[in-house]
This record gives C-alpha cells, structure tokens and sequence, in this order.
C-alpha cells in the first residue's frame, strides 16, 4: 500500500522524537545503533528495531529532508578499529514536522477526552 | 552466562547480517554496496560492544534484527534504482577483435585446444557407432565458442576468421553422422581440429613478443588460493606480457561449459532417436565364431542366458544347439555338471556330464532332452544361425522354442561337418 506523501508513521515520529530528545540531552548527532536503543526505551519496547526497518525509515526522512546525514570521520573509526558510523540529525524541517505531529496529536486526544463539538 | 562464550556466535550471525546486505544489494553500483554494507556493520559493531560479555544474547538478536528487517531491505533495493548499464551484457563479435589480446587468445586458445583433444582421447577410448554425428556436434560447439570469441587461426589481427568454416564442417559432419555409422569415422573430423587448434595454439605461444619457451613455473594451485584468501586479485600466472584478465577466463569457459552443456543435450536427443537393434537379452546375440565352440563343449553365453552345445556326432550331432538355461520346471539357471553321473534311461548305461537343475533335479543330457525328474518337457531352444559370410554364431534371444519330449536330433548341423 503506498503511503500518503508527507505523512510520517509511528516509527517515523519515534525517530524524529527520540532524535529531538537525544539533542535535548547534549547528543546532537546520533548513529543507527543509538538510535535502536534510544527507542526501546522511549517504547518500553522489548526488543530492538531490525536494521532494515530502521534503516529504510532513515532512507525516507532523510529523503524527506527531516533529517541529514553524515559519514564520521574515518580516523575518528580508526582509533578504536570500528566501522564508520553514519551519523544522523534532525533538521529544523524535522522539528517542525514533529512539532505539527505533536499538535495534532494533542487536537485528536482533546476531542476525544470533550467529545465532538455539537454540530 | 557461561564462561565458555567466545563470540564465536556472534561472528557468525554477524557474518549472515552482512551476507544478507550484500545479497539484497546485488546489482547496485559499488559504492552504494559499500556504503550500505559499513551501515550496517557499525551497527552490529556498535551493538556487539554495546552487550559485550553476553554474546549468545548477541548472536540471536542480530539474527532477529536481520529477519525482522529483511522484507524492509527488500522494499527498499526495490525503490532503490540499479546504475543504468554501461555496456550491454553481450556484444558480438565485431566489437571484440581489437579488444582481444594476444594473450587471452593464447589462454582461450588453449582451452579450446584441450577440448578438441580431449574429444579425440574420448572417441580413441571408448568408440560408438554414432562417433561421427558426437563428432559433429562437438565441432559445433568449439567453432561457435571459438567464434562467438572470435579467435583467429593465422593472425589475431588480419587473419580470417577460422570459425564459420569449422561451424559449418561440424554441422556437416552432424548430418553425415546420422548415415554413416562407423566407430572411428567421428576422428576425421576431430583429429583436423585438434590439429588446427594446436597449430593456432602453438603460433600464439611463439607470437611476436613472447617468448617462445615458458618462463616461470606456473604458480601452485595452492599458492594461488592462499593468495586469493589473501584478498589479492586473482590472476592466471604467466610468463611476463602474458597477463590474463579473470574476466575473459570466466567467460571462455563460460561460453564452452554453455556449448557443451548444449551439445550434451543435442547428443542426447539425437542418441534417443536413434534405431537400434538391441544386443542385449531379447535381440541377436553375437555368440562368437565357431571356432570358439570346439565339439563337446558347452559354454555358458550369459549376455544371451543361454547355453551353447556343440554337440558331437554320438551326441546327437554334429551340430549347434543354443539351449536356453532357464528350467522349464520352475524357472531355476540350469548349470552343466561336468561330474555328474546318472543312468540313461534310453541307454540304461551310467554316463557322466548333464545338465541337471538344483533347484528340483530335473536332468537332461547333451541336447537339452529331459531324461529325469519333474520338468515337463526338454529345455528350451533359442533359434540359431551361422552366419555364412562370417562363420559367427549368432543367437536370437527373442525366438525361443519350447522343448519336447524329444530326440536330439535337432541340432543345427554345421557346415564344417
């Protein structure tokens, strides 16, 4: 089924999320891995996310432009004889995006905690 | 826990992670392999480091994340473009006589020449009366590989091309095989090729530029797996200017392994068709001369289950009898028993040598004429002729007689008297 352009699913807005708050608390770039786990936190999730998910919704925000991507430094990977990581960031796209998730999201949950307005 | 962890789990799951990586990204260009390749193994690096000391744990959650991403990854490649072909897969040969070296007309030429030989080796070893048609077709299958390279016999760069000519001798020589059936007519051809291929194989060795012998020995074949484990390039060795890429090997022997894979199954079909007269049980067998059957003797032809008697003027002959050497009883292989001594009835004297069956004693003497025990009748016979022009023996199987409580008198006389 071909999704709505312009229209994030869950997995999505937990990347964009877990993004934001890694930010919020001093990690501004973020790699695949850290990202799987950040979000098993914020899910309460038993299990990590499988690469190609996660990856592929990485692929379509980046395209989305939400969020940017960057190789690190390969002396940086030498060091400790790791593989480069890809290291991601949100955008201010991608804040905006969440921002208008998160507000549409508070809309949908206030009518239904009031009920629909009388028409 | 167990102390006994060593990762070695882990190695391996992370090992199916990446194979699985490079299989989804099949046919994508090199870098985007690569880049989705390191992707995913600082992933699993970052992760394996991350649960350091539990790496059973590890191993089955790699796999897992690897499962459970894998129709992700495939829905991906699919919305990802493969890099649009450079060159088209297959081009012919026009385009490839100027980029045809020297030297991968030598490697191919050498190739080409060890299968003429080897199908000269195999036709000289085990002969058929369809050599000529196998022949043929396998001529085919060297002049279209050797066109389809278009390797020159005279000069790689103005010769003519050998090929058409050789193509079409091996379809005559298909054609002509399927009439002529004749055990070694197949080398006519063969020999011819192998000949012009050596020749060609041996003008390409003494080449402008080449040295005329071999230099170096050729590189072990084990020196040359530790060096492709290595990671280095594999490369056929030899003598200097004489480079071969592994790209034209791979695709020689990709070109003969796909003709012969094709001529193998022509031959088949051809093979099928053919009409033949069966030699075994049931057809005409060829027993031998007569000269191999002196008077007296029984001999055991087991191609043809029966027994041939040449039996002797007091026996009932002179004459040739091919007795079938199933009981008529119940059907057991009746064995001649040289030893074995009975009274004639017919006689009423002692003699030795009968055919006597062990399953119920049913005896008979020289002929087959049933003397003793419960066989309803005399053995079978299988019609016989001698062959005027030859002097062999030959021996319908499929022809059989019943016997009858019957005299000997039935023998085929011989010629010979």
């Amino acid at each position: 089924m071909r999704r709505k352009r312009g229209k994030l699913i869950p997995l999505e807005l937990a990347i964009l999320n877990a993004g934001v708050d890694l930010r919020a608390l001093g990690t501004d770039e973020f790699h695949g891995y850290l990202l799987a786990k950040s979000l098993k936190e914020v899910e309460g999730a038993r299990r990590l996310v499988g690469h190609g998910t996660l990856y592929k919704a990485l692929d379509r925000l980046e395209s989305a432009g939400l969020i940017e991507s960057r190789w690190e430094d390969p002396d940086l990977a030498a060091v400790d004889s790791r593989p480069r990581r890809r290291l991601y960031r949100v955008t201010a796209a991608g804040s905006a995006a969440l921002a208008e998730a998160r507000r549409r999201q508070e809309q949908l949950a206030q009518l239904r905690t009031e009920g629909a307005p009388a028409i | 826990m167990k102390g006994s962890d060593d990762g070695s789990g882990a190695r391996l799951a992370a090992g199916v992670c990446l194979a699985w990586v490079r299989l989804y990204t099949a046919g994508l260009s090199y870098e985007r392999r690569q880049l989705r390749q390191d992707l995913i193994a600082a992933d699993i690096w970052d992760q394996s480091h991350d649960l350091e000391g539990r790496s059973g744990l590890l191993a089955l959650d790699l796999l897992r994340r690897c499962l459970a991403g894998a129709p992700a990854d495939i829905a991906w490649r699919m919305t990802t473009r493969s890099p649009p072909r450079t060159t088209a897969p297959f081009a012919w040969p026009e385009g490839r006589r100027s980029e045809m070296t020297e030297s991968q007309a030598f490697v191919l030429l050498t190739l080409l020449c060890g299968f003429a030989w080897a199908l000269v080796a195999v036709m000289l070893l085990s002969p058929t009366a369809h050599s000529l048609a196998y022949a043929g077709a396998a001529l085919t299958v060297i002049a279209l590989a050797g066109w389809a390279l278009e390797i020159r016999v005279d000069n790689p760069e103005t010769g003519p091309s050998a090929w058409p000519p050789a193509l079409a001798a091996g379809l005559a020589a298909i054609a002509a095989g399927l009439v002529v059936r004749e055990e070694y007519a197949g080398l006519a051809p063969a020999v011819p090729v192998a000949l012009l291929a050596s020749r060609a194989w041996v003008s390409s060795l003494t080449a402008s530029g080449a040295p005329a012998v071999v230099g170096p020995a050729p590189l072990a074949a084990s020196e040359l797996a530790a060096r492709a484990g290595a990671g280095a390039a594999l490369a056929i060795e030899l003598p200097e200017g004489r480079q071969v890429s592994r790209r034209s090997v791979i695709l020689g022997g990709l070109w003969l392994g796909l003709g012969a894979s094709v001529a193998a199954f022509a031959a088949s079909v051809v093979d099928y068709l053919w009409e033949r007269k069966p030699s075994v049980f049931g057809g005409v067998i060829d027993a031998g001369p007569m000269s191999r059957f002196p008077p007296g003797s029984k001999t055991k032809v087991p191609a043809g289950k029966f027994w041939l008697v040449h039996l002797t003027a007091e026996q009932g002959g002179p004459g040739f009898l091919a007795l079938w050497q199933k009981c008529p009883h119940l059907g057991c292989t009746v064995p001649w028993e040289e030893n074995f001594a009975v009274t004639d009835p017919s006689t009423g004297e002692k003699t030795k040598g009968w055919f006597r069956c062990p399953c119920h004693q049913s005896t008979y003497n020289h002929a087959g004429v049933r003397v003793l025990g419960p066989a309803p009748r005399s053995m079978d016979r299988m019609a016989l002729t001698i062959n005027a022009e030859t002097g062999r023996i030959e021996v319908d199987t499929g022809s059989i007689s019943k016997g009858t409580p019957d005299n000997a008198n039935f023998a085929v006389r011989s010629t010979s008297g």
